[in-house]
């Protein structure tokens, strides 16, 4: 039933805003990209810069009294944002799953494992109840929980953070998705259950043509999982690109910024790390030209007074939104 | 309570005594008991942990949530109350100290705490929680106080304004840095440091963690910094140790460490650690998958 | 000698938009204004009520009892022909001052024993269960058995009254400043080796004002009912002081005949209690965490 066409999901000049006591604050500010079937999409950026209400809209979770959304959302020949509550909720959980960066507040804590992923089962599938749960113990094979049979027994607060999250995963895998969305799936783990859930992501999509769209802070998460990413910086995409050109030439001072502070694991020790002087500002207080211009060391006079555009870069894919990228790029291969 | 004004360390007399350790910790052991669903539980959230701290220098303290390491740091200063060793510094130990004498000690071992957005108290302004921190320990007239709060300020990059500020007003980084000058302005030697970056933004973290850097060599400092994130310990630790249930299972000098990991259980966090780049990522997945088959897909 | 720049000239954008979102936030909310407006109202009447009225509240004018509200007399006279409106108005100056006494004395108290509680935990125990034990007898006869023990006096009802609210405030106070002692600041205070007075007083105290308020405000409320109860049982303020619970009592038996003995004093209660519950509710929302999150 579903068009058998690479794009699953593409979001078209989406603008999501808030009422808030002082005023209107436009937290998603004109972004567009697209996600394809099998592959993974990184949305990367850090706080302030609307990553996870990119998420949330995609999703329609947030409070429409209070929000605004203008562009559209296709996902499988429809736009999400023009459908009526009763169908976004169908496809909510069916073709379309979210995993939230807490599991211990996405799970009810009175409801036993067994119960919750029964529930979430048969809310999108007709199923009798002993099918529902032989089903239930199915993905949590599928997700790697070991002893599956007496896990759906137990409570979240009897499971470790790494074992709720493959629940999460396996309720999300539920509904059998075309498109899976993982807000900061690994940030709240330990390093090493954050390898396994990163594997166990990369494995379950090895074997199956959902698209996923992992939304994190952390590059090193990027590095692991994703085939194209997309920069964001308040509210803006500032870049777009496939993941090997992202790490080999960032275009975008942000994007280069970024990946030089990192202490690498590699690196030299005795060098103090790079920085990016100056904070985030405020979605209150949008700069007029280009918004990371005041702590951008490569700033011209156009870069504060008028925003860039996003453009393509040559002939790939990528984008980037800058004036100066072309110079910058220069100077590295001097 | 000292009644003389604080005076600044020098790195050289930090430097003079450097063959002995500022801190030595010995046995340091910490039991919790529970009482769960399954009876009565004894855990030991540390377990006979022994390490020094040289003057100047930075020791990291590395291992995942529940390894024992912040209640290791919060054993030190007896925050939380140890079951047995001893933590010497200076050659005094801590543990068995009287109350009285604890509280001088405490001006020249201070801690700088995870989380920003509760480690400063929300009603008052930040010249008022700096003073706070002074007269805890000294006795100085208003002016001297205020002169203080403002040198401090100055120090880790805030104006005089920032003196009238309230928390809300600021953001993670820069309540972070208030949480840095609080700790320095009476004058520490030793700065616990309970994952000061974790909650941080990529690009602030690096701003905290140069102002960290140049402040330990502006003053001689030393910093016991604890954290789950090993590039950040690595960076900026001369010697670390990894604890897991409670135990240091390996410690010393960091290139080491990271290069000649002894420890299966140091060699598992290093492997764990996400790759740098995506070609890295790849081949070590690939090498995975050829070892072990993906997992099976059942039927539904 | 160093000078140092006031904070007016330093940060004065961010103190003035301060102070005008939050006049804002409290004019918008409609129950804090009707609230404030009503106890407003009442507490000028009480003030300037006496002036306006043509006798006092003790003056008996046997030959002109039991009137119906007239001209002369706005709400009526009682059954010893005193003017009503006086009694009413000097009973709500009682009112006010018993509600406001032990509105502030179990604010005191319960802060203090709630600080401790929550501070110490072998106090804690001990002090619960006298407080659970307080708690465990309704309001008004607990208040009856201790007026019974003092004396009946209207200095004793402000006694009573707060021995019966204490343990409400305190439980308040306690669970809010339980949620305070984990918060990182406070263990930051320890570390540097503040005393636990420094702790309780200086720093927790403000971050529990909120809630303290919110239920001082009902506990006012609460008083003037109780004091009312008490004084219509005749264990509250003594005759011939006028208090809107003795007026109930001696228009008592009259109901049907000087009705005006007993509606008047009885829509003043309703009406005060009214408005301070609707302040309370309205400092509620205004002093909860207002950020809440947009999401469904």
């Amino acid at each position: 039933m579903s068009d058998m066409t690479p794009t699953l999901l593409t979001v078209n000049d989406l603008h999501t805003s808030f009422k808030t006591e002082r005023g209107p604050v436009t937290a998603v500010d004109g972004i567009s990209f697209t996600v394809n079937r099998g592959e993974t999409l990184g949305v990367v950026g850090e706080s302030g810069c609307g990553k996870s209400v990119t998420a949330d809209s995609i999703m329609r979770l947030l409070d429409e009294k209070e929000t605004t959304y203008s562009g559209t959302i296709m996902l499988s020949g429809r736009d999400l944002l023009a459908l009526p509550e009763s169908k976004m909720r169908q496809a909510r959980g069916h073709e379309l799953a979210m995993i939230a960066q807490d599991s211990m507040s996405s799970l009810n804590p009175v409801f036993t494992i067994g119960n919750q992923l029964t529930e979430a089962i048969t809310v999108h599938r007709k199923m009798s109840k002993t099918d529902a749960r032989l089903y239930a113990i199915s993905l949590l094979e599928r997700t790697g929980v070991p002893e599956p049979e007496h896990r759906m027994t137990q409570y979240p607060h009897e499971l470790s953070g790494g074992l709720r999250q493959r629940v999460l995963i396996a309720m999300a895998l539920s509904g059998d998705p075309q498109l899976l969305i993982a807000d900061e799936p690994t940030t709240a783990l330990d390093v090493t259950t954050q390898a396994q859930i990163l594997t166990l992501i990369r494995d379950l999509q090895a074997t199956s043509d959902m698209g996923s769209i992992i939304i994190t802070h952390d590059l090193g998460v990027v590095a692991e999982m994703c085939d194209r990413v997309i920069v964001m910086y308040l509210g803006e995409v500032v870049e777009e690109s496939d993941v090997d050109g992202l790490f080999d030439t960032p275009k975008h001072p942000y994007t280069r910024g970024l990946l030089a502070s990192i202490p690498a694991i590699d690196g030299d020790r005795s060098q103090p790390l790079n920085v990016i002087t100056g904070r985030v500002p405020t979605l209150y207080d949008v700069p007029p030209g280009c918004r990371f211009a005041d702590r951008c060391n490569f700033a011209t006079d156009i870069c504060r007074t008028t925003p860039p555009p996003l453009e393509s870069v040559d002939d790939s894919t990528a984008k980037v939104r800058c004036w100066n990228w072309r110079s910058i790029s220069t100077e590295d291969h001097q | 309570m000292s009644t003389s004004a604080p005076t600044e360390t020098s790195p050289e007399a930090a430097v003079q005594e450097s063959s002995q350790p500022l801190l030595e910790v010995r046995g340091l052991t910490k039991r919790f008991t529970s009482h769960g669903s399954s009876g009565k539980k004894i855990t030991r959230a540390v377990d006979d942990v022994s390490f020094d701290i040289m003057p100047g220098e930075t020791f990291g303290l590395v291992g995942e949530s529940g390894c024992g390491k912040s209640t290791t740091g919060r054993s030190l200063l007896r925050l939380i109350e140890p079951d047995s060793g001893t933590v010497r510094y200076e050659g005094r130990d801590l543990v068995t100290m009287p109350r009285r004498e604890l509280h001088s000690t405490r001006r020249q071992i201070q801690m700088v705490f995870q989380d920003p957005f509760s480690s400063l108290n929300p009603r008052r302004r930040i010249g008022a929680i700096l003073e706070e921190a002074l007269q805890i320990q000294f006795h100085l007239r208003m002016s001297d106080r205020r002169e203080r709060v403002l040198k401090i300020l100055d120090k880790v990059g805030f104006s005089e304004e920032y003196y009238y500020r309230f928390p809300h007003e600021m953001s993670g980084g820069q309540r972070q840095r208030i949480g840095v000058a609080r700790a320095l302005i009476v004058d520490p030697k030793l700065i616990i440091c309970d994952e000061p970056v974790s909650a941080l933004d990529v690009s602030i973290q690096s701003q905290i963690l140069n102002m960290l850097d140049d402040l330990q060599a502006e003053l001689g400092l030393s910093y016991l910094f604890i954290s789950h994130d090993l590039s950040v310990v690595r960076h900026i630790s001369d010697r670390i140790a990894v604890m897991k249930d409670g135990q240091i299972v390996e410690q010393g000098p960091t290139d080491a460490i990271f290069s000649n990991p002894q420890h299966a259980y140091t060699q598992q966090l290093l492997n764990a650690i996400p790759a740098s780049h995506p070609s890295i990522a790849r081949s070590r997945y690939a090498a995975a998958s050829a070892s072990a088959p993906i997992i099976p897909q059942r039927k539904a | 000698m160093p000078t140092f720049t006031p904070r007016s000239a330093l940060i004065p954008s961010i103190t003035a938009d301060q102070r005008s979102l939050r006049l804002k936030r409290i004019r918008n909310n409609r129950q804090v204004m009707t609230g404030g407006i009503i106890l407003l109202v009442i507490i000028l009447v009480a003030l300037i009520g006496p002036f306006l009225s043509p006798s006092g509240p003790y003056e008996t004018d046997t030959a002109n009892r039991l009137l119906p509200p007239s001209p002369t007399n706005w709400m009526g006279t009682d059954n010893f022909g005193r003017d009503l409106f006086s009694r009413v108005v000097s009973g709500s100056q009682v009112s006010l001052v018993v509600g406001f006494s032990v509105a502030i004395i179990t604010s005191a108290l319960g802060l203090a024993i709630g600080l401790i509680a929550a501070y110490y935990r072998t106090a804690d125990r001990i002090l619960m269960r006298i407080l659970d034990g307080f708690m465990a007898f309704p309001a008004i006869l607990l208040a009856i058995a201790i007026m019974a023990a003092l004396g009946v006096q209207t200095e004793n009802v402000i006694v009573a009254l707060s021995i019966v609210f204490t343990p409400y405030v305190a439980r308040v106070v306690r669970s809010s400043a339980l949620v305070v002692k984990e918060q990182t600041y406070i263990e930051s205070l320890r570390a540097q080796g503040a005393s636990a007075l420094r702790i309780l007083w200086i720093n927790m105290t403000p971050n529990v004002l909120s809630p303290l308020l919110i239920q001082a405000t009902f506990i006012f409320a609460d008083s003037i009912i109780t004091e009312a109860a008490l004084s219509f049982l005749g264990a509250g303020v003594p005759p011939p002081d006028p208090s809107w619970g003795n007026i109930l009592f001696d228009g008592k038996t009259l109901i049907f005949s000087a009705w005006w003995m007993t509606v008047f004093p009885g829509l003043t209660i309703m009406l005060a209690v009214l408005g301070i519950n609707f302040l309370g509710d309205g400092l509620r929302d205004l002093l909860d965490p207002r950020h809440r999150g947009t999401r469904k």
